[in-house]
């Protein structure tokens, strides 16, 4: 490992290894100890800042810093350390390479994730294409009408100055220009609704790709997450990308090319009176690309207000109970208040940048038309040759179409802006590496026996070991109680069992296979979880129960509701089985609902099941209907059971104590009352507590 | 554990009416219910069958698979129970709502005779399948729409605007 911080506490590496014999460690100078000296290492951490302590018998040998980066590594050497002291072959490790380490992203620059947009367009590149042409031509033919103006205005004039008798031409000029404007009209209105199609069917692609990969992603991810951001991601920004798409993108080409074309027109009708026209266009360039960069930064800040807002929505709509028992609505009020006028200072600040570089823009628009004006005027003065009012008409027209143009080029800038902060955002979920990876060859399994064995398996949380070097195996069929403190790691083990997390050490075998070897799908399928908090979704009970296996029957589903215990609770609801519940929908107890997904992890007929303190929230009497129906789940079933009161742990055939992520006491009731251990001592508490408050 | 009959040769089953008005099950065993009701499983999705027979405390006695198993005359007998405890009538039309969104008051015609109800929001409006609905009132009562399509169109526009 590397300690990268010395003794005073400065910047600076210095690097530690172990090998069978001795500690080495060389920084400024090379010093090594043999094992026989050292006793134990010591990692401590504290607030950030962690220390690798060796200790002899008699006193400390050396210590080390290191950051919390170097926290992993210190707890490895730790572990290795005593691997090696205790005598034990230093034993297989999995490598750690082989597992991606945590859910990394890349972050892409900027512009470039609109471009990465690319591949949900491609499936429609040939519409994109028509709806380009459809836009150009629209353009050019807007070009071409203007240079009607010429022999037009030529022709009135001489008319007006009686040097000809006769208007009959004008109409061919006038009928080129209607024309035009109908075909511009047709052209325009079928690459809008081209466009607003592909558009539309674009972002829908994004955002079912984002939402199936978002559910792909392990649980660690949601944890680090504010639920509200997640939904703006996904229905704002992706709706922001959708506008984006159907009005600027392919504008933005066509009129970059129209610019071209009428800048070679306008060169050749008059390279003088060309030169001018376009002298103002460098300047405003330069502005639109430095307002960009600043409008860039306003957006981000945008979209992250936007998103805090959006996070105190969904914190505390559905906390809206504990908002109202605490008399909180004021807080609440002034929290939204706060978050909004973050979104109002945000805006506000995007605005007052862009209210000042628009009207300049179009100021410098004006200006390069006015140019065009003075100039000509002053060509005519001087009797330029080949230069008469009807060339300066259409100078005056298509430098009009330019300075358009380009105006709308800039408010583009706005767009593209915006839309790059979305996709950008959209992107880095959709860059997210699920840490809990599938196996390049999976080893298929339908239904497993149910057999599980735990081999030193260790877990962290970051710089915290949650659990250690865990060992049990536990036969087909078995109940397991598992008891502890909170926060002994009695969740954490579970998770690891479900996969919701996979290990960093060791391994867990099910059916003698190690379960990163099973298609997640597959594996979890075979295995049932009850939670302390059921959650139903919005829909009828029958769906509810029937969620883990939609295709079930009928009678399916009322035998595992009869099994859990809930038929008849059902049966009294004025739909039955097509009552509607979760959010919006009939309000159940707490025991109700738990008898619910009971019945749901019934039909799934898992080989694993889990019960995660499924009846501490109840009272007694619900507590041993729920008993009942926990026994008909619980049978020939592989059972991790977690609970707090000993006494629903009654059918367990072992029952095993954890105190900080270790395995301390395995054994039925009598075995570990014998031992007098820690099970004694907890069993002695309740039991004391139960005289007290006659539980 | 419940008294869920499983074994139970569905024609032996006897039903008569008490003085009380209570409808009584007589088990093949001979054990007599009074006050049994017949609750349909699914009374939405799948009426017609899993209809259960509890006893007055709510415990099942009897799961039948539909009401056919059951010899003629208790059929009659369970089938009239069962329409004398539902009210649910069928929206025939849907003749003026006193404004286009909830809340709002519908008259509407049904198969049980004119009748007007306040909806209180459009969750109130739940779709039945894909093209029935229910709507539930105010007061709980519910209106069944069977299939929105065979409704006249502007019944349909109403209606559609909210689901």
């Amino acid at each position: 490992m590397i300690s990268d911080i010395d003794e005073l506490r400065q910047y600076r590496t210095t690097l530690l290894a172990l090998t069978d014999r001795r500690i080495i460690s060389s920084g400024t100078a090379v010093n090594e100890w043999p094992l026989s000296e050292v006793e134990k290492l010591r990692t401590k951490d504290r607030a950030g800042l962690g220390t690798l302590e060796m200790l002899g018998y008699s006193r400390r040998l050396s210590y080390w810093h290191y950051t919390i980066a170097q926290g992993p590594a210190a707890l490895v050497f730790g572990d290795r350390f005593e691997d090696v002291k205790g005598g034990h072959a230093i034993r297989k490790h999995f490598d750690e390479e082989e597992i991606p380490e945590g859910e990394e992203q890349v972050t892409p620059p900027d512009t470039m994730a609109l471009f990465r947009l690319w591949r949900f367009a491609k499936p429609h590149a040939w519409w994109m294409f028509v709806a380009f042409v459809l836009s150009l031509s629209a353009t050019i033919a807007d070009v071409e009408t203007a240079k009607m103006t010429r022999p037009l205005i030529n022709l009135l004039t001489q008319y007006e100055s009686s040097k000809i008798s006769s208007l009959s031409p004008a109409v061919y000029y006038l009928g080129i220009m209607l024309g035009a404007a109908v075909l511009a009209w047709v052209l325009g209105w079928a690459q809008g609704a081209i466009l607003a199609w592909v558009s539309e069917r674009v972002t829908g692609d994004l955002r079912n790709k984002t939402y199936a990969h978002l559910q792909k992603l392990s649980l660690e991810y949601f944890g680090g997450k504010r639920t509200g951001d997640l939904m703006s991601r996904i229905s704002n920004d992706s709706d922001r990308l959708c506008q984006f798409l159907s009005d600027s993108i392919v504008d933005f080409m066509a009129n970059s090319i129209l610019l071209v074309v009428v800048a070679v027109s306008l060169f050749q009708m008059n390279l003088k009176l060309g030169v001018v026209t376009l002298l103002p266009v460098p300047f405003i360039v330069w502005m639109m690309y430095y307002s960009r960069d600043k409008l860039q930064v306003g957006f981000q800040a945008g979209s992250r207000a936007w998103a805090h807002m959006t996070s105190v929505l969904a914190d505390t709509i559905p906390g809206i109970r504990v908002v109202k028992a605490f008399a909180q609505e004021e807080r609440e009020i002034e929290r939204f208040q706060t978050a909004n006028e973050a979104v109002v200072a945000a805006n506000n600040r995007v605005n007052s940048l862009w209210t000042f570089f628009w009207p300049l823009i179009t100021f410098l628009n004006s200006l390069g038309v006015f140019v065009v004006w003075a100039y000509g005027v002053w060509l005519i003065m001087r009797h330029e040759p080949d230069f008469d009012v009807g060339a300066l008409t259409t100078f005056v027209w298509l430098s009009m179409k330019f300075y358009g143009k380009l105006e709308m080029m800039s408010r583009m800038v706005n767009a593209s802006q915006r839309a790059a902060t979305s996709a950008q955002r959209i992107f880095e979920i959709l860059d997210r590496v699920s840490n809990v990876p599938e196996p390049a060859r999976p080893v298929m399994v339908d239904k497993l026996q149910g057999e599980l064995e735990f081999r030193h398996v260790g877990f962290r949380y970051g710089n915290r070991k949650v659990i250690k070097d865990f060992s049990l195996k536990i036969h087909a069929g078995e109940m397991i109680g598992l008891v502890g403190h909170t926060g002994a790691g009695k969740s954490t083990l579970i998770n690891l069992v479900c996969r919701f997390f996979d290990v960093a050490e060791g391994a867990i075998f099910a059916d003698g296979v190690d379960i990163r070897s099973y298609k997640v799908e597959q594996y979890r399928r075979n295995v049932g979880i009850v939670l302390q908090d059921p959650f139903l979704f919005y829909g009828t009970i029958s769906e509810n129960i029937s969620y883990g296996r939609p295709d079930a029957t009928r009678e399916e589903v009322i035998n595992a509701a009869k099994a859990a215990r809930a038929h008849e609770f059902i049966l009294q609801l004025a739909d039955g089985y097509d009552s509607l519940v979760g959010e919006r929908g009939q309000s159940l107890s707490g025991g109700e609902r738990q008898r619910i997904s009971i019945a749901r992890a019934l039909l799934i007929d898992p080989r694993i099941l889990i019960l995660d303190e499924a009846t501490s929230a109840l009272d007694s009497t619900t507590e041993r209907q729920i008993q009942e129906a926990l026994q008909n789940l619980v049978r020939g079933r592989t059972t991790i059971a977690i609970a707090h009161r000993l006494s629903t742990l009654r059918q367990a055939n072992r029952i095993m104590v954890i105190e900080r992520g270790r395995l301390v006491e395995i054994g039925t009731h009598d075995e570990l009352m014998e031992i007098d251990g820690a099970y004694a001592e907890l069993h002695r508490a309740q039991q004391a507590l139960t005289k007290d408050i006659g539980w | 554990m419940t008294g869920s009959a499983v074994d139970v040769d569905f024609a032996q089953l006897q039903f008569s009416k008490n003085d009380w008005g209570q409808l009584v099950l007589t088990l093949p065993d001979g054990a007599v219910h009074a006050g049994v009701e017949p609750i349909r499983c699914f009374p939405l999705s799948d009426p017609d069958r899993t209809i259960s027979i509890v006893d007055a405390d709510g415990h099942e006695l009897v799961n039948l698979p539909t009401l056919a198993v059951l010899n003629p005359s208790a059929h009659d007998l369970v089938h009239r129970e069962l329409t004398e405890r539902e009210f649910m009538p069928t929206i025939q039309r849907i003749v003026t709502t006193s404004a286009p969104s909830p809340p709002c008051r519908w008259d509407v015609e049904t198969d049980r005779g004119m009748t007007s109800f306040q909806l209180e929001s459009e969750d109130d409006i739940r779709k039945l399948g894909p093209s029935g609905a229910v709507v539930a009132d105010a007061n709980g009562i519910r209106y069944l729409l069977p299939d929105i399509n065979q409704l006249d169109a502007a019944s349909q526009r109403t209606i559609r605007r909210l689901i």
